[in-house]
């Protein structure tokens, strides 16, 4: 008797619910949980304060992994072998040489080219600067792709800019379309890539002009290119560029290229289904170039073609005297 | 009986801050299918060596600080991070903390209960789904599980209670 009342003692003295409090905890915390991903769902800009916050506590972790990657590249290029640097150097001033040359006679064309826009009352074509940012962590959740750089409000950077990187094929260097920012804290900015699954860029065929949507599917090498017509002529190795159509990504910077064997036709589809690759290497990119719009020395809105006509005709005599000024300037 | 502590203030969270750098190591592509989600392993552990003692609320911002590091959407791992607390204190009390084979038990069910509430925000939020790949970070979690559960063992001290 006395052996079982202690075992009954010993059995309730374990008790499997003595945890006071903690279902109402997980409860209270499911609760904001679901009513933070209700709200960030619908309108993702009531949460921003929450993202900022946390990214901000977050910087420090993306700096302390990515410190080690990036003392391995300084070191190595402390002890990398003496003549490989030189010789790398050699080549290097000769690229920079040329691309001064290039650089000199595309002056000239742009002056030229600036010269006759004003003669033909055609607004000014956007010019662009250029900040250099590195890529701290990428992320790569179930089709988000997500990239978070070392640059912030601090250095300028602001929501919706547009983010290029250098290419990966000798042809297509350069600035190639890579992606926007979605979200700025103070150190820091994300950057969604092109091939994320909810972002999509107009494009248009550099061979034909056709203009089609390059949207991304959540794999880092594939584009689909949509509503393009299925009639229409789209041939393997086409290059796409950004059309600038959207008033976000500027004109004329290379987006995709179509696959070989991308072209394919469903019958009874009226729209063509194109498979492309990003012109980027999303996993070897490690530095990215933000882009910023100049200013304009006009006052008439760039995209309206309508008012701007009108100012034009209004007042030329003030819009030539402005472009002269600008182009004395430089 | 005995009651463990943590070693040092302070070390829960220090091996809180160590699994979300784990969680932002850049992998390349075919590793990253495997990769665990090192947080939720790290509340796992913490839930069997503190019991009843350890925090709903770490869990909560440990899930809102990946949510922000990975871009999904606010609220979603915080709300799987806080499941994988509770329901590893409340079904850990049941068990002996020591059994291994227990222990794996805990794991497969708690990480693959994680998985499948991510797998249906995902789901309704219409995200690409990754097949049957999807899955490899359950087996990977249980490889590591005995390794990870060691390399924490450092974190606390056990300490005599009355």
């Amino acid at each position: 008797m006395r052996l079982i009342q202690s075992l009954e003692a010993a059995i309730y003295d374990v008790d499997h619910h003595a945890t006071p409090g903690l279902f109402i905890r997980f409860v209270v915390l499911i609760l904001i949980a679901l009513t933070l991903m209700f709200v960030d769902h619908r309108s993702p800009s009531n949460t921003l304060p929450v993202r900022t916050l946390f990214s901000i506590i977050g910087y420090p972790l993306q700096l302390a992994v990515d410190a080690p990657f990036r003392a391995y590249n300084v070191t190595e290029g402390f002890f990398a072998d003496q003549t490989r640097v030189s010789k790398q150097n050699a080549e290097l001033e000769a690229r920079l040489l040329e691309i001064k040359a290039d650089y000199r006679n595309m002056k000239i064309i742009k002056q030229q080219n600036e010269r006759l826009r004003s003669l033909l009352k055609i607004s000014k074509r956007p010019d662009f600067s250029f900040t250099m940012a590195e890529i701290l962590s990428a992320s790569d959740y179930r089709g988000q792709s997500v990239v978070t750089i070392n640059k912030g409000t601090r250095d300028g950077v602001f929501v919706k800019q547009v983010v290029l990187a250098d290419g990966d094929k000798a042809q297509s260097q350069g600035g190639n379309i890579f992606g926007q920012v979605i979200s700025v804290t103070p150190l820091s900015a994300q950057v969604i890539l092109i091939t994320d699954l909810q972002h999509a860029i107009p494009v248009r065929n550099l061979r034909t002009n056709k203009r089609a949507l390059a949207s991304g599917t959540g794999k880092p090498d594939v584009l689909e290119l949509k509503s393009i017509v299925a009639e229409s002529d789209v041939r393997d190795g086409d290059i796409f560029v950004s059309s600038g159509l959207d008033g976000l990504f500027p004109a004329d910077f290379q987006v995709a290229e179509v696959v070989s064997n991308g072209v394919n036709y469903v019958p009874g589809d009226p729209f063509a289904n194109i498979k492309a690759r990003p012109l980027i290497n999303f996993q070897n990119t490690r530095e990215v170039l933000l882009l910023w719009r100049n200013a304009e020395p006009e006052v008439a809105p760039q995209p309206a073609d309508e008012p701007s006509e009108n100012t034009n005709n209004a007042n030329p005599e003030a819009k030539t005297n402005s472009a002269q000024v600008a182009g004395a300037a430089q | 009986m005995n009651q463990n502590i943590p070693r040092f203030t302070g070390a829960v969270w220090l091996t809180m801050l160590i699994a979300e750098m784990f969680n932002n190591l850049p992998l390349s592509g075919e590793w990253m299918v495997w990769k665990p989600d090192w947080v939720a392993l790290a509340l796992l552990h913490w839930a069997l060596i503190l019991r009843q003692d350890s925090s709903l609320f770490m869990a909560f911002f440990m899930g809102l600080l990946t949510d922000v590091l990975s871009g999904s959407l606010l609220g979603q791992f915080a709300l799987g991070y806080v499941m994988v607390a509770y329901i590893s204190v409340r079904l850990g009390l049941r068990m002996t903390p020591d059994a291994y084979v227990q222990q794996f038990a805990l794991v497969f069910i708690v990480i693959g209960l994680f998985m499948l509430v991510n797998l249906w925000i995902s789901e309704i939020l219409g995200q690409a789904s990754g097949g049957l790949a999807y899955w490899g970070p359950l087996i990977s979690s249980l490889v590591i599980w005995p390794f990870y559960h060691w390399f924490l063992s450092y974190f606390y001290t056990p300490r005599k209670v009355a």
